[in-house]
């Protein structure tokens, strides 16, 4: 049988909730083997996006087409997919190995073949030696495992996760985005993740989805999305950055900025003159000096030190605050009152037009 | 900030006292072999014993028994399905009356539910030949229809407090919704139901008015028996058959509270 | 959609009980409606049908409201009615002032002894409400404890009069609805935040003027449901006023329990019930609807 390419295609899905529109008109494809991030602020409609996959919404129009079968209407039991609860929703009457065992049992799975696969989903998130406790004996931690285990026993087409990293303290959380990474590779099937988080999207995901009231906005590998943000949303949602209001003005390749006083040099291709923009340059990507392509005088406002880096809030003659964030000990370190020059190339200078 | 907690405090003392003393004290004289009750003549079991072999009694303890035990499964089934209804529907046509009739038992006095019912089971006698007289069918009936609501609360309560996400995770799992049903919800809310069996079996165990509007002449529940002999004055047999109905009601609390204060689940076996 | 949400599931948990709701909740005021319009006469059932058919078959309205003429005339059923709210009042206003304190104690209790508090509370509540009102009896009737006690210690040459008394029905009333009241009072206490009347008193509020303007205020919702759950079956109240009150308290529910059993007219009886449906629960049931369907 040809594997379909994508795990998950979504058509179009609308869904409102008693006239609230959760997701507005999305679509979105999640390739094979893919680990796609759906990253939003919440209230976005993220969660109800992952529900719809799952099938415990139903949409209001559209489709959703799974491993190349249309399942718009089949309710969430005949679905090859599964969803992991922010909350876990482990069952608290069964123990972990009933837990575990639920979902093959739907499936008629009985006696040796059921006990290898729940032993075998247990052993694979390190589970095995608690598999007679009961949830109410497990630490967060343990429970997220037992509900990933529970899960990944049903050998899904696809996992959905939702907000997994919630309930789990920072610690544990890195840890745990690594690991959910390499249990995709050993799984080789699709994940989908919910989460607020960007580092979590950045760290784990091939692919991240930024979503904003009921859409996606742009879909792209994390480097991508980082370089070269389509939105203003996009880049101040991933990672910190300078946005300034700008004009396209009518010598080639530049635009006024206003709030900086400075026509500023821009490598990216421009829309027609006199279009309004947004522009957006990274911190790092801003140097102390007066050589450059773009070059601004200012007074230091305040240091922040943060370690490996200090961030600096710099004042520019014309009113613009500028956030530069540099490597500690690579360069004499400014202080507040300090009048500093800063620079930078015309290609860190990302033109937004929406 | 100290002196009205401390008032408070001495009211609540007082007010357990009043709410015990005259019960605790109906015990106390059952064992007192004096027939009179000021007079403490010496430790007897002679009105316990004089119970025993009152048939009248023994009829009635055997009526409520079986009235109680029957009008709380049934009301256990209703309520469940009630509280289902009230904790996992959210809206649907015709919820305003649904939730108003089932608060009728709640609201109405007693004599009016009694006299009520005791309509209808004479009206469906004339129509539909049934019931045929009235009886233990009859009071269970009525009792059930009473202590549904109670059950309804109770398990509602139960479910509003469990998320709705472990009967989505068990659907996630492949589970029909008839298996999500009795596999996931009814364990999950099992405790809830047991302590409402209890308290609907309590209710009617207590229950005068209703059932002697709806009991037939071979039906004669407990408290219709305590009820016509405090009638005539206070004996010393009904202290002793108050304090067995005390001790009844008092175990049935006991298995409530352990059932109500036991986590979801641990109800079930390994 | 919850996975029991499903057609089938739904469907069936919601006309089970809908069903019995409607024959055995609805069905029976409806039938005490239709029946206070009609006559008592001697057979089975004992009133007369409200359609009857005369020789040619031709059919006939035979209600009447000669029932409800009967209680409007018949200062009894006045009085009865009116005596039944006072007294039902004056009981949970009684029941309020025992009640809030005993709510407020367990409330402000230390955290472990909160939950054994309440259920020392509520215990008395499970064990039967005729037992309670009997132990009443023993105790205020003339032969009963408190007047042997008095007697014998000669503080008292003849026995007081307490039982057939409206104390004795007061006491009772308090005695057996108190948990009512202590429930929803002591669920809305406790709900309240401490540090409410903590920054009340940093304010420079007496304890006194704390308890008025913010304890008392923030608990009115519960006052209000224990007033109503005491009120309400205390209006109707039989038990209480039959083996405590006497011949000499008069109280609806009494008179209807005696139109039936004693007079046997099925027909006044519910034209009793039903006006006390309508004048007393209606309008509390309403009030009650309005309240949580414009909950949050």
């Amino acid at each position: 049988m040809p594997q379909p390419a994508t795990a998950i295609e979504i058509v179009e899905v609308r869904k409102s909730f008693g006239g609230v529109v959760a997701v507005d008109g999305v679509s979105l494809a999640v390739r094979n083997n893919e680990f796609l991030a759906l990253l939003g602020a919440s209230g976005c409609g993220k969660t109800t996006l992952l529900r719809l996959m799952a099938g415990l919404e139903a949409v209001d129009a559209g489709r959703i087409i799974i491993a190349g079968a249309d399942m718009t209407a089949t309710p969430p039991f005949l679905r090859p997919v599964n969803l992991m609860f922010q909350s876990y929703a482990l069952f608290p009457h069964m123990s972990v190995a009933e837990n575990v065992a639920f979902g093959l049992k739907q499936d008629g799975m009985a006696g040796a073949e059921l006990a290898a696969r729940v032993t075998d989903a247990l052993e694979l998130v390190e589970m095995a030696s608690l598999a007679k406790r009961r949830p109410d004996q497990l630490s967060g931690g343990q429970k997220q495992r037992v509900a990933l285990a529970r899960c990944i026993a049903k050998r899904p087409k696809v996992l959905l996760l939702d907000e997994p990293m919630a309930a789990l303290d920072r610690a544990l959380r890195e840890r745990t985005r690594l690991e959910l990474r390499n249990l995709r590779e050993r799984l080789g099937i699709a994940f989908v993740v919910v989460t607020h988080d960007q580092e979590d999207a950045m760290t784990m995901a091939d692919r991240v989805a930024v979503m904003d009231k009921g859409r996606v906005v742009q879909v792209a590998p994390p480097r991508e999305l980082y370089d070269a943000p389509c939105s203003k949303l996009v880049a101040s949602f991933f990672g910190e950055s300078n946005v300034w209001e700008a004009c396209v003005s009518t010598e080639g390749q530049r635009v006024d900025c206003a709030a900086l006083g400075l026509s500023v040099a821009v490598a990216a291709s421009l829309p027609a003159a006199g279009s309004s923009v947004a522009i957006s340059v990274r911190p790092e990507r801003i140097e102390f000096s007066n050589v450059g392509d773009n070059a601004v005088a200012g007074v230091v406002e305040d240091v922040v030190y943060l370690g490996t880096v200090s961030t600096y809030l710099v004042r520019a003659a014309h009113g613009a605050l500028i956030r530069i964030t540099r490597q500690n000990g690579t360069h004499p370190s400014s202080v507040r009152g300090d009048r500093v020059h800063l620079s930078w190339p015309a290609s860190a200078v990302v033109v937004l037009t929406a | 900030m100290s002196r009205f907690p401390l008032f408070a405090m001495a009211v609540l003392g007082l007010g357990l006292v009043f709410l015990y003393v005259p019960t605790l004290l109906v015990i106390a004289t059952s064992f007192n072999e004096s027939r009179l009750a000021g007079v403490w003549t010496g430790f007897s079991l002679r009105w316990y014993g004089e119970l025993l072999n009152d048939r009248q009694f023994l009829n009635a303890t055997a009526n409520s028994l079986i009235v109680a035990g029957l009008s709380a499964t049934a009301a256990t089934a209703l309520g469940t399905c009630a509280g289902l209804v009230l904790a996992r529907h959210g809206r649907f046509r015709g919820r305003v009356l649904f939730l108003g009739l089932l608060a009728t038992p709640l609201v109405l006095p007693e004599v009016i539910i009694g006299l009520s019912m005791l309509l209808v089971f004479v009206a469906a006698e004339q129509t539909l030949g049934w019931p045929a007289g009235r009886g233990i069918g009859t009071i269970v009936v009525a009792h059930a229809t009473l202590a549904m609501t109670y059950i309804a609360y109770i398990v509602q309560a139960r479910l509003t407090g469990l998320s709705r996400e472990c009967e989505e995770a068990a659907s996630d799992l492949g589970a029909s919704p008839l298996r999500v049903l009795t596999a996931i919800t009814l364990p999950m809310i099992a405790p809830a139901m047991g302590a409402g069996w209890l308290l609907a079996f309590v209710l009617s165990l207590d229950d005068l008015v209703i059932a002697s509007f709806t009991s037939g002449p071979q039906s004669t529940t407990l408290p219709m028996v305590i009820f016509s002999a405090v009638r005539l004055g206070v004996s010393p047999k009904i202290n002793a058959l108050a304090s067995v109905l005390v001790v009844m009601s008092a175990v049935c609390l006991g298995l409530a509270a352990w059932l109500q204060a036991r986590r979801g689940g641990k109800v079930l076996p390994e | 959609m919850s996975p029991i949400d499903s057609p089938a599931v739904r469907r069936t948990t919601v006309w089970i009980p809908y069903l019995w709701l409607a024959v055995f909740a609805l069905l029976p005021l409806i039938l005490t409606l239709k029946i206070s319009l009609a006559q008592m006469q001697l057979g089975v059932p004992p009133y007369t049908p409200l359609i009857g058919a005369d020789e040619v078959g031709q059919k006939t309205w035979l209600g009447t409201l000669a029932n409800y003429k009967l209680l409007a005339a018949d200062s009894l059923y006045v009085s009865a009615y009116l005596n039944s709210v006072r007294i039902a009042a004056v009981s949970t206003l009684l029941a309020l002032l025992l009640g809030y304190p005993m709510a407020y104690a367990i409330a402000r209790a230390p955290q472990h002894w909160r939950v054994p508090l309440l259920m020392l509370v509520l215990l008395p509540f499970w064990t039967s409400f005729l037992i309670r009102v009997y132990a009443w009896v023993g105790l205020l009737r003339p032969t009963g404890l408190i007047n042997s006690a008095l007697l014998s210690m000669g503080f008292i040459d003849t026995p007081l009069r307490l039982i057939n008394t409206e104390f004795a029905v007061y006491l009772g009333m308090v005695f057996c609805y108190l948990p009512y009241m202590l429930l929803p009072l002591y669920a809305r206490l406790e709900k309240l935040d401490a540090s409410l009347i903590e920054a009340a008193l940093d304010l420079g509020a007496t304890p006194v003027r704390a308890f008025w303007r913010i304890t008392l205020p923030l608990s009115l919702p519960g006052i209000y449901a224990g007033c109503l759950l005491v009120f309400v079956p205390a209006v109707g109240e039989f038990v209480i006023p039959e083996l405590l009150g006497g011949a000499d308290v008069l109280m609806i529910g009494k008179v209807l329990w005696s139109e039936f059993f004693s007079n046997r007219d099925w027909p006044v009886s519910s034209a009793v019930a039903s006006v006390l449906l309508v004048i007393l629960v209606v309008p509390l049931l309403a009030l009650q609807f309005y309240k949580t369907e414009r909950a949050p």
